[in-house]
């Protein structure tokens, strides 16, 4: 039974301590900033911009994708493709040849895939390498700056599957004297996107507000005991987790709210923006949930949360060399947030056709049964 | 007397393989004031806790106003009101919006926040944040807080703990207050001045096993020891001996001492409830 009069009563609790603890929700605040800053300066110029020193406006240098083996995220991309530069994923045996040379325009650029050491499992999954070698024409292999521009942030919206990307380049004339290339070359400001940043800000900001600040604040509560004087009075075990739900649901869609309002706020209306920062706040609100009741400490609780993300973190890494992580990797529902923020960031995206929103929930729905068995057992005791 | 408040039967609680109460059995009475007493580590906060249900116990069955906690503790948390031995207030707020918070868990009307500050001699600092309160000053907004809602039944772990002496004075009196208003009130504390003047009947429980359990009065009359030291002079020096009443022979020699030599001093030694306190627990341990 839930009462909402209980409710309110919590709820205006918990807002009346963050009232007297405003530096608790000072990220957010920061956050903001930064995305406020982003907004209103002026880009840092960016070599990858410029014409090249060959003379040809780089906009306007089309690209052949070449690839012996169509799959899936060729398909991916073939769906997402730029204005510019003209991008053209084509086959292998389609490319025209001349003296066993591809025979390409003038001025235009390829950029070939090949798979490396791959191998399958014996779930059939593929997992390994795929190395994409830019070949550019002339001498600069910034040339091919506006591709990987596109290329990275389109790729990343896509599950890849267990396989890693590589991007190398080299000159598509090996006369052409050589200029070293390499991922050095790139700059790091070429991968990073306006949306990419967003995105980012409000993975901390979900973080923030839905596990580290409901295990600090839970975990404090316990310590104290004014847990387990509230769970004492009138108001049952639901409607006190409900209202800490409730609490720290609103600070993250706060949060969110504003710094997608400030970065593009054209996404505000979109569906999948709001129902992906839902569940994956709920998510983190169970987990944190999770922490908060089996640490002893707050301390311990605080430590607990930072080995979660880090801990998260470094699975992700390891998930792109070892199956195992792989799988584990599956079953987080972190996994798909980033790619779903993204895309939803980037262009909209119909809540029926958002890749992974449905594994999303139900993974969601497992870790609320979590939660809730969890403080029901150990929340005030 | 009434129908009992408080059951427990074969209550064990064990951490591990530590046997913190062991197979204690006890009814309180409603209406009662109750004391329940023991040395430090004797058990009595972990019995508390499993009386309001936060503690699970190992094995045992407790009614509460006819209730079996910890199955049935949602119905009957709300008959209760607990003041824990360690103040769980929410410091950043102030005494009275602490209290208004649980008036409004409770549904009472926000007045009964200022009577109950006032009750307690809180009336001036009630707008001053819980976090610069003294240790008495919080214990009092904890005995406040925790009869605010009226409950039937209170459990007061060391109510008086840091208290001076008038504050300890004005919760005596508040205790007897709602003693005979019809509160029945399980109370632990370590002044047995305090269970002599208060309390109906006293349990005292010694390393986790229930040891006597009896009313103040009957303690001290069961327990007591009759001493008389006598001091006198003889040749010159000063001679002291303890006679116990109850012994025929130390009578007899009381008797002769006073009738033959040169007394000094003859005094009988007071045996209040601390020395039965003492006696009891004392041998409890050896
Ligand atoms: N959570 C726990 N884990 C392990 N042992 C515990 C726990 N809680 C209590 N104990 C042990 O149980 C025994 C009884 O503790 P309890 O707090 O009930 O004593 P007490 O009678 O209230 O003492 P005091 O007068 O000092 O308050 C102690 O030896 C204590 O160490
Ligand atoms: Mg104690």
């Amino acid at each position: 039974m839930i009462r909402s009069a209980m409710i309110r009563i919590l709820l205006d609790r918990e807002f009346r301590r963050l009232r007297k603890n405003p530096s608790a929700i000072m990220l957010i605040g920061l956050l903001s900033a930064v995305a406020l800053l982003m907004a209103t300066s002026r880009p840092v110029s960016n070599k990858g911009d410029q014409p090249g020193p060959n003379g040809a406006s780089q906009s306007a240098v089309n690209v052949w994708l070449i690839y012996d083996q169509r799959s899936q995220w060729l398909d991916h991309l073939s769906e997402n493709l730029p204005d510019t530069p003209t991008i053209r994923i084509v086959h292998r045996d389609r490319v025209p040849i001349e003296n066993g040379t591809w025979k390409l325009p003038p001025q235009d650029a390829a950029v070939e895939v090949v798979y490396g050491d791959k191998f399958t499992t014996d779930r059939g999954f593929a997992l390994g390498k795929v190395v994409l070698i830019g070949r550019y024409p002339g001498k600069n292999a910034e040339t091919l700056a506006p591709f990987w521009n596109w290329f990275w942030p389109a790729l990343s919206e896509y599950h890849t599957g267990g396989l890693r990307f590589e991007q190398s380049s080299e000159p598509l004339n090996p006369d052409a004297a050589h200029t070293p290339t390499s991922l050095e070359n790139t700059s790091v400001a070429d991968l990073v996107t306006n949306e990419l940043i967003a995105t980012m800000l409000l993975l901390i900001v979900i973080f923030f507000a839905c596990c580290h600040l409901l295990v600090s604040f839970t975990a404090q509560d316990r310590e104290r005991g004014t847990l387990s004087a509230i769970v004492l009075s009138p108001a049952n075990t639901s409607e006190i987790l409900l209202s800490k739900f409730l609490f720290h649901l609103l600070i993250s869609f706060g949060g969110c709210l504003t710094i997608v309002a400030i970065l593009k706020p054209i996404v505000l209306t979109q569906p999948v923006l709001w129902l992906v920062i839902l569940l994956s706040s709920i998510g983190l609100m169970c987990v944190g949930t999770c922490i908060a009741t089996l640490a002893k400490t707050q301390a311990s609780a605080a430590l607990l949360a930072l080995c979660y993300m880090l801990g998260g973190t470094v699975l992700f890494y390891l998930s792109t060399k070892f199956t195992a992580f792989y799988f584990i990797k599956q079953l987080a529902f972190e996994n798909y947030t980033f790619p779903l923020l993204f895309s939803t960031m980037k262009r909209p995206v119909s809540v029926f056709q958002a890749p992974g929103l449905g594994t999303m929930f139900v993974l969601v729905g497992a870790w609320v049964g979590i939660a809730r068995s969890c403080f029901y057992r150990y929340g005030w005791r | 007397m009434s129908a009992p408040a408080i059951e427990i039967d074969n209550l064990v609680v064990r951490f591990g393989r530590f046997t913190a109460v062991n197979d204690l059995s006890l009814t309180i009475n409603e209406r009662e004031l109750f004391g329940f007493l023991g040395p430090n580590g004797a058990g009595k906060t972990t019995t508390i806790k499993v009386l309001i249900g936060s503690q699970r116990p190992t094995s045992g069955t407790i009614r509460v106003a006819g209730f079996q906690i910890p199955a049935e503790f949602d119905q009957v948390k709300q008959q209760f009101g607990y003041v824990p031995d360690t103040e769980n207030h929410i410091e950043e707020f102030t005494g009275r919006e602490n209290l208004e918070l649980f008036a409004r868990l409770y549904d009472m009307p926000l007045s009964t926040v200022d009577e109950s500050l006032a009750r307690l001699e809180l009336s001036e600092a009630a707008d001053v944040v819980v976090s610069a309160y003294s240790k008495g000053m919080r214990r009092k907004l904890l005995i406040a807080r925790e009869i605010m809602h009226r409950p039937k039944i209170l459990y007061f772990d060391e109510p008086t703990a840091n208290l001076d002496a008038h504050s300890t004075e004005l919760v005596r009196e508040l205790l007897r207050d709602l003693a005979s208003q019809g509160t029945t009130i399980f109370l632990t504390t370590h002044n047995m001045e305090e269970v002599e003047q208060i309390c109906d009947r006293v349990a005292i429980l010694c390393r986790g096993e229930l040891v006597d359990c009896d009313t103040p009065t009957n303690f001290v009359t069961r327990h007591a020891v009759r001493i008389v030291k006598a001091q006198f002079e003889r040749e010159g020096n000063v001679i002291r001996e303890s006679l116990d009443l109850d012994l025929a022979d130390q009578r007899e020699r009381l008797a002769e001492i006073i009738r033959h030599e040169k007394c000094v001093r003859v005094h009988s030694q007071e045996f209040d409830f601390q020395d039965v306190f003492l006696k009891i627990t004392g041998q409890a341990y050896t």
